[in-house]
């Protein structure tokens, strides 16, 4: 448990309405999917400019290979992961 | 999608603020429905129908698009 928990744990029991307030907001739809879009917008480019970018700058500048394959296994990792995710959602819904 | 919800919410002389703690979504939420910038899933539309007492067809009005 973070201090950011107890943070908020002590500020939900002294502001229970406010508490409320943010909870929906959070649970809110249209907050949801924009949360989401951003969260995914966000991904494919870290993964545009972190991986790719970096992985070739590593190459081209003869930097050391295992920044390249630790690069490599993340994107890996990362196309892996929204298999994943594809394949469980498509199984829910 | 158009609609009629900001008719039909001030003919009831129920603020957006109102509407929205009640179906326990974000004033935000109404008011982009409102300007037509965002869709509702099918089930807050029932809600608003269920709320309003009306037909989603009397709240949300679906015209097919055009094709060019």
């Amino acid at each position: 448990m973070s201090i950011a928990c107890l943070f908020n744990i002590n500020f939900e029991k002294k502001n229970p309405d406010q508490a409320k307030a943010i909870a929906v907001e959070y649970a809110d739809e249209r907050n949801t999917i924009i949360r989401n879009r951003a969260k995914s917008k966000a991904a494919d480019i870290i993964q545009v400019t972190t991986l790719i970018i970096i992985s070739l700058f590593a190459i081209l500048l003869d930097g050391p290979t295992w920044i390249i394959i630790v690069l490599c296994l993340f994107f890996i990792m990362y196309q892996g992961l929204i298999l994943i995710f594809m394949n469980k959602y498509n199984q829910e819904m | 999608m158009n609609n009629r919800l900001e008719a039909i919410r001030k003919e009831k002389g129920i603020s957006q603020e109102t509407l929205a703690k009640v179906l326990e979504v974000s004033r935000q939420t109404i008011s982009s429905l409102e300007n037509g910038r965002y869709n509702p899933s099918i089930l807050l539309a029932f809600k608003l129908a269920r709320y309003f007492e009306l037909a989603v067809e009397d709240i949300f009005i679906y015209e097919e698009e055009q094709p060019c």
